[in-house]
């Protein structure tokens, strides 16, 4: 049971933090950019949110098994396949969950305005340093939500994780496989545990998140 | 100071609600005023000369070509000061880091004044540690206009500094600009709405209609308080000159 928590642990510590490198340029592009193709990019980036998860979990399956052009490029590495991986299920995670951590990050560099980047721009700085020292500082909500999202989506995703990671108990087996598992061999006493104490960990994400959000708010105004 | 810089402009582009299409050349010190109705491109063509807009045409400062058919060099990298008409304080930093925020991009070998003249000049010291929250309208503007200043801007360009303040707080930093206006030969284009802050700040006055620029160099213009009148003002001030009395001289002719 340990090994269970521990690797989901894991898995969405290390999905909440390399999404959190990766969304904030891409955000950051997002929210500046002008032009139609920017929502196209926008489109594709929410594409998990709507996809069944089966749907992306097979595409990335197909991608990092041992015959995709992909996986060609490990070969000379040594690598074969990372199909049933815990590496594996780490990129099926952060492809899974890339909008939670886009969204509020556009949204949150959106509602810095132009004025304070004009403003750093005729201070001398680049646009590069413009993005470090005003936009993230200033986007700071945006990434505590967008954290917490990412984290509180990667314990609850189930289809994407069974696909990918198979469900191998002490490198891929997460905590809501467990559960399916438990099921099938009629062990609703351990069942009962483990959901519990998922359900209680959503409600307290969420409710974290909205207090969060309220004194957001009651500061702004 | 650095040596003046003379400022040529030829601007060409459509905007929003108008056409740009200006030329204009003021020295290289002291201050320009650029006056007109609003909605006739001041601030357009100040954003035009900072690089945070675009229009077509060419801009150099002294020898420096800013923009030309070939060029347009990024804001960051022109070393024009910024004053908006809100101050644009940067709001998760305090005053000093505000100001610090200029100095530590500013080039070390470019001759500007010091952080110690600047909060001597514009009266912040007592502000320094205090967060952008806490001050006062008035106050924000003073630290924007020295977040400028030590930037070391070879042109500081001023959008209607005052506009945004009340008449308490216009007057608190009206001596403050006077006080900079006598000490820096920085060239300074300042826009206003405001004859008086022309008569008491511009060394000279660029009037500005519909995109287009009229180039006035008699300073006496700036001092002329009908100047930045619109016809129905003067109109206005004419018969109620009538009206208490005053009539023109005998040899007058309309």
């Amino acid at each position: 049971m340990a090994e269970v928590v521990w690797t989901t642990v894991a898995l969405a510590t290390l999905t909440t933090l390399i999404l959190l490198v990766i969304a904030a340029p891409l955000a950051w592009w997002l929210a500046r950019g002008k032009s139609w193709w920017t929502e196209a990019v926008a489109a594709l980036v929410s594409l998990p949110i709507v996809l069944p998860p089966t749907v992306l979990g097979f595409y990335v399956l197909i991608a990092l098994g041992p015959n995709s052009p992909l996986m060609a490029l490990l070969h000379p590495f040594g690598v074969r396949t990372l199909a049933f991986t815990f590496s594996g299920l780490l990129i099926g995670s952060v492809i899974y969950s890339l909008p939670f951590a886009v969204q509020p990050l556009r949204n949150a560099f959106q509602s810095i305005g132009a004025r304070p980047l004009e403003a750093a721009a005729t201070l001398r700085a680049s646009p590069f340093d413009a993005f470090v020292s005003v936009g993230l500082p200033l986007a700071r909500r945006g990434f505590v939500t967008a954290a917490v999202l990412v984290f509180a989506h990667t314990v609850g995703e189930f289809g994407v994780v069974l696909m990918i990671g198979g469900g191998i108990p002490g490198k891929t087996e997460v905590v809501s496989i467990r559960i399916y598992q438990l099921v099938e061999a009629l062990q609703f006493g351990e069942a009962h545990k483990l959901a519990a104490a998922l359900t209680a960990f959503a409600f307290v994400v969420l409710f974290a998140l909205l207090l969060l959000d309220r004194r957001a708010t009651a500061e702004r105004s | 100071m650095s040596a003046p810089h003379e400022v040529r402009l030829k601007l060409a582009g459509r905007f929003g609600g108008f056409d740009l299409d200006s030329e204009a050349a003021f020295p290289g010190s002291g201050v320009t005023a650029l006056v007109g109705p609003s909605g006739a491109g001041k601030t357009t063509l100040l954003r035009c000369l900072a690089g945070l807009a675009r229009a077509e045409g060419t801009v150099t400062v002294g020898e420096t070509v800013w923009q030309d058919a070939k060029r347009f060099v990024a804001p960051h990298r022109r070393g024009v000061g910024y004053v908006f008409q809100e101050p644009s304080l940067l709001p998760h930093l305090s005053v000093r880091q505000n100001l610090g925020y200029a100095a530590r991009r500013a080039p070390a070998d470019a001759e500007g004044p010091s952080l110690d003249e600047v909060v001597e000049m514009l009266g912040l010291a007592d502000l320094l540690p205090r967060g952008i929250q806490a001050l006062s309208g008035g106050e924000r503007q003073r630290v924007a206009i020295g977040r400028a200043l030590l930037s070391k801007p070879v042109l500081l360009l001023m959008d209607e500094p005052l506009s945004s303040l009340d008449a308490a707080s216009k007057a608190e930093v009206m001596p403050y600009l006077e006080e900079l206006h006598r000490r820096l030969r920085l060239p300074v284009l300042y826009v206003s709405h405001d004859a008086g802050e022309v008569a008491r700040l511009a060394d000279r006055v660029i009037r500005m209609a519909n995109g287009r620029l009229d180039a006035d160099e008699a300073p006496a213009v700036a001092r002329d308080p009908l100047a930045l009148m619109s016809e129905a003002q003067i109109r206005g001030l004419a018969h109620a000159a009538l009206a208490v009395g005053l009539r023109p001289p005998p040899d007058w002719e309309p």
